[in-house]
């Protein structure tokens, strides 16, 4: 028997939950029988349940428990088949919304989709769409896979803090506000969505649509515009990036809760970081020349400028950055590649911020009073590592944090996103992540 | 000059790169157990899946492609001063101006343990590994372990791991408690139960009964027989100075080195675990078989050949350990027991697992040590305080700029801190002690 129990997460007695298990498999079966507004509650209640409870409760002798050992987490073949689902799922979401039952021409929904019909009719007064779907299943995944996430670093504040935080924001901020505004016949905003990651926000139809919604659509279009003139550098500039991509965006709510588990995945080679260079600074520029020629076409009518077509730019990006990179790509490759392929090769607002998060480094380098630290740093404890590598294994950014720590230097990396794993996971709680611009005594003793 | 030295582990490791970048000696590394110099102390997450082997590569790969240091994957069998040379078990022999030994420590063996039987394993080497790999590859119900030191915890951790029900066998009548003082002890132990190892203290074993070969029962002292298919002995370890002393250099429990780290034959040194200090530093052991001072040595030995540093001078005692969750630093000398001379001031809360200790001297109020567990303390202001001998009344003062606690977490620091300015306060001259 392993020796160790763990609790079920409900606190119930085996009996009472391998009976509500059963319950829950039952209630998936009879899914036919039930009327339409109950099928949607019982699968994703029955579903949760019976993954809570698969996550929590204890197993005999088994083999080894670590994640290279585990088929799903280390590239074996039902890796591989994860992907192919995941990549083939987002294909059709994109492209044929149909086979998944979308009614097209003013046709009722079918299939999964009209599943969800209740809800977005509760919502907002009209039938679900695929993104209606998409979004319900994203935010179900963000959390149900944080309530195990916070679970695992319970002992972590900042680890449960900063989850209860990507939680919130993906169910009030991308999933219900943008349809609680369109069901009282306002545009669709997610208004924690920055430019340029948001590469759409200066789009006609949707400079067009937030116009027209009188003076809620003018506050949004200048709290857009804010968002990546002042609020991104402020932040970033004393928090450093992970203030959005490990406590805000929807990315990375994904990515630190379901994407959890393929963190150790991401390539620590020093060719992935010098990839990791060759494209997040180009796509960043892509997306702002690309802005530019909209916003220039919009202004002066002309449909070119220097022999490039707005349309076909603005298209293009939207094809291959905005849905096959970031989406298709960017998720479906978790169990191959990492959960933080986009964040790491592609997103150009992690560009934009990891060039605030490193300036004050390069202010250091340029002769300035060595006194101005960057803010936001992970520090290392004296001459502490052991080199055991958990660091770098864990890190979804790719970075050898080891080399840093066995060196006893600050990590300061532009593409370090803050999750603050590598700190949680140190055996010897060698590593830090730290603001204090005074100068603490750190370093290799 | 040609530079040969004999084991790649972090002592040597440190010395080839060290050396590397400070001359243009030519270096070779010789180990014959991997061909990369790796981290020991990661055996335990190779076994448990959490990190692969090129995870625990002290430097990648390519790092060896652009430094000037070659390796060698091979066996030292013999070192001949006289000439000057290494004999290699597969290679041709290999010539050398400044030889050091970095042969690291091997497993002790007690009386008891006949290396033919099987069943019974170390664990140090990458050897070791393996055999534990073959031995729990056939998920036996139960293992039994000897020895409760820091590694002996690293093991009970693989095993149940792989739902293998472990019981451990300590002389002491609480973990460790010949090395930390009670109150700690007393967490530790708590914790490792908590965690599910059976533990019979206060109790050894006396022999072990085989049957074909294969270990089958132990006998402890107090206990009787117990059923064991599996064994860990895990009693500590020696320096491993066989082919120092074969070639006629003095070794006493490790290879005998003088401040240079040089030993009795001037062009051969000695560095890491396999290495005894002539002259002991003040409050420090002659061996000390960790990570730190390895990596020391190797750090300083570089500087030494270069003639950039006198001698070897470790910085301020320094150890860490981790119990499964509850980890452990520790800064200076900490006293186990209770004395005259030296005072502690110790603040526990048991349920939490949180324990910080501060020990000074009674008559001159210097700082000697800390030790605490479940909290982070910041190496470079503990040390400074420790080097500083600064009076205690100063170090509780500024105690929060010894935390090295991640954001949003419960501020022990401050509790401790209240606490021990009450005591200093009230009745700095007696040990006291705060249970939250
Ligand atoms: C499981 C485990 C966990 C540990 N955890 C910690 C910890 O958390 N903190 C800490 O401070 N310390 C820890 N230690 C101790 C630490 O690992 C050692 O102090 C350190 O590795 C010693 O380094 P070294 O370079 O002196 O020797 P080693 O690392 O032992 O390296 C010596 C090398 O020399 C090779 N060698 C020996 N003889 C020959 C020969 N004749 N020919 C060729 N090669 C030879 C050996 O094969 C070996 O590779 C741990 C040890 C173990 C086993
Ligand atoms: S890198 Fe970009 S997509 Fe990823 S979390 Fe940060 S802002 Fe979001
Ligand atoms: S360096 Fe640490 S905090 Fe930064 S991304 Fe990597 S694991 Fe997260
Ligand atoms: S996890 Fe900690 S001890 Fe291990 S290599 Fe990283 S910093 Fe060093």
């Amino acid at each position: 028997m392993y020796p160790v129990a763990r609790k079920d997460i409900f606190g119930l007695t085996p009996a009472i939950y391998s009976g509500l298990g059963l319950l829950a498999w039952l209630a998936l079966a009879a899914q036919f029988w039930l009327p339409l507004p109950f099928r949607l509650p019982v699968v994703v209640a029955s579903l949760s349940y019976l993954y809570l409870h698969r996550k929590t409760t204890e197993r005999g002798p088994k083999g080894p428990e670590g994640l290279w050992y585990q088929p799903l987490f280390s590239r074996r073949w039902q890796a591989w088949g994860l992907a192919v689902l995941l990549t083939s799922l987002y294909s059709i979401l994109y492209w044929r919304p149909s086979w998944l039952g979308l009614g097209t021409g003013g046709e009722e929904n079918t299939g999964l989709i009209r599943l969800f019909d209740p809800l977005s009719h509760c919502l907002k007064g009209s039938p679900a769409s695929e993104w209606f779907a998409y979004g319900f299943f994203y935010t179900w995944a963000v959390i149900l896979f944080g309530i195990t996430f916070i679970r695992k670093y319970k002992n972590d504040r900042y680890q449960v803090y900063r989850t209860y935080s990507i939680m919130f924001f993906q169910v009030a901020f991308a999933f219900l506000l943008p349809e609680i505004l369109m069901s009282l016949r306002y545009p669709y905003v997610d208004i924690k969505h920055f430019w340029p990651l948001n590469y759409s926000f200066f789009f006609d139809w949707h400079l067009d649509g937030l116009m027209a919604a009188g003076k809620l659509g003018w506050l949004m279009l200048f709290w857009g515009i804010a968002g990546f003139t002042i609020v991104t550098p402020m932040m970033t500039w004393y928090y450093g990036k992970r203030w959005y991509c490990s406590w805000v965006c929807g990315c990375g709510a994904l990515a630190e809760t379901a994407g959890d588990g393929f963190r150790h995945l991401s390539d620590k080679s020093d060719t992935a970081w010098r990839i990791e260079q060759r494209t997040i600074y180009p796509i960043f520029i892509l997306c702002i020349m690309m802005t530019i020629l909209v916003l220039y076409t919009r202004f002066t009518g002309a449909e070119t400028l220097a022999g490039i077509s707005s349309h076909s730019l603005s298209h293009w990006y939207g094809f291959v950055i905005g849905s096959l990179f970031s989406g298709v790509a960017g998720v479906g490759f978790y169990p191959i590649l990492g959960n933080r392929l986009w964040c790491r090769f592609g997103c150009p607002l992690a560009a934009y911020m990891g060039l605030i998060q490193t300036l004050r480094l390069k202010y250091t380098n340029e002769g300035r009073p060595a006194d101005i630290k960057p803010r936001f740093r992970i520090t290392t404890n004296g001459g502490q590592c052991i080199s055991c590598g958990q660091c770098s294994n864990h890190c979804e950014m790719g970075i050898d944090v080891k080399s840093y720590a066995q060196r006893g230097e600050d990590i300061v990396r532009a593409s370090c996103v803050g999750c603050g794993i590598c700190s949680a996971v140190c055996p010897r709680d060698v590593l830090n992540l730290e603001l204090k611009s005074e100068e603490m005594p750190t370093g290799k003793v | 000059m040609h530079v040969v030295i004999i084991g790649n582990g972090i002592a040597g490791c440190s010395l080839a790169t060290a050396l590397a970048e400070r001359s243009e000696h030519s270096i070779t590394l010789i180990s014959e157990e991997n061909p990369y110099p790796f981290a020991r102390t990661s055996l335990m997450y190779l076994y448990m899946g959490m990190v692969r082997m090129d995870d625990v590569l002290i430097h990648p790969k390519d790092f060896w492609k652009t430094e000037r240091i070659s390796r060698i994957h091979d066996r030292v069998t013999q070192i001949k001063p006289s000439t000057k040379a290494v004999v290699l078990q597969h290679q041709e022999m290999l010539h050398y101006d400044v030889l050091v030994i970095a042969t690291g420590s091997k497993v002790h063996r007690p009386f008891w343990w006949a290396e033919e039987l099987q069943g019974v394993t170390g664990l140090y080497h990458l050897r070791d590994l393996q055999k534990i790999e073959i031995l729990t590859s056939k998920y036996p119900q139960s293992a039994t372990i000897a020895g409760g030191g820091l590694i002996g915890i690293e093991l009970a951790e693989m095993l149940l791991s792989r739902g293998i029900s472990t019981t451990m066998i300590v002389r002491e009548s609480a973990y460790m408690n010949h090395l930390f003082p009670q109150e700690e002890a007393v967490i530790i132990t708590q914790h490792i139960r908590k965690h599910g190892v059976q533990l019979i203290l206060e109790d050894e074993i006396e022999e072990l009964i085989s049957q074909e070969n294969a270990i089958q029962y132990i006998r402890l002292k107090k206990h009787g027989l117990l059923p064991c298919t599996m064994l860990g002995v895990t009693t500590g370890v020696l320096p491993d100075h066989q082919l120092a002393s074969e070639a006629g250099i003095l070794t006493r429990r490790g290879i005998v080195v003088n401040d240079n780290l040089q030993t009795s034959s001037p062009s051969i040194y000695a560095i890491g675990d396999c290495a005894e200090l002539q002259h002991a530093l003040p409050g420090r052991k002659t061996t000390e078989a960790v990570w730190y001072s390895a990596r020391q040595m190797g750090e300083q030995l570089a500087e030494i050949l270069v003639q950039q540093r006198e001698s070897y001078q470790p910085r301020i005692w320094y150890n860490s350990a981790a119990f499964f969750s509850l980890h452990m630093q520790q800064y200076g000398d900490i006293l186990p027991g209770s004395s005259k001379e030296i005072i502690s001031i110790s603040w526990q809360q048991p349920q939490k697992n949180k324990s910080i200790r501060v020990q000074y001297h009674s008559e001159s109020k210097k700082i000697t040590g800390i030790l605490c567990l479940g909290v982070r303390l910041r190496h470079t202001v503990c040390e400074q305080w420790l080097s500083d001998q600064t009076p205690v009344e100063d170090v509780i003062r500024s105690w929060i700029r010894a935390s090295f606690e991640p954001e949003f977490s419960e501020n022990y620091h401050q509790l401790f801190q209240q606490f021990a300015l009450h005591v200093l306060e009230h009745r700095p001259s007696t040990p006291q002690q705060c249970i939250q």
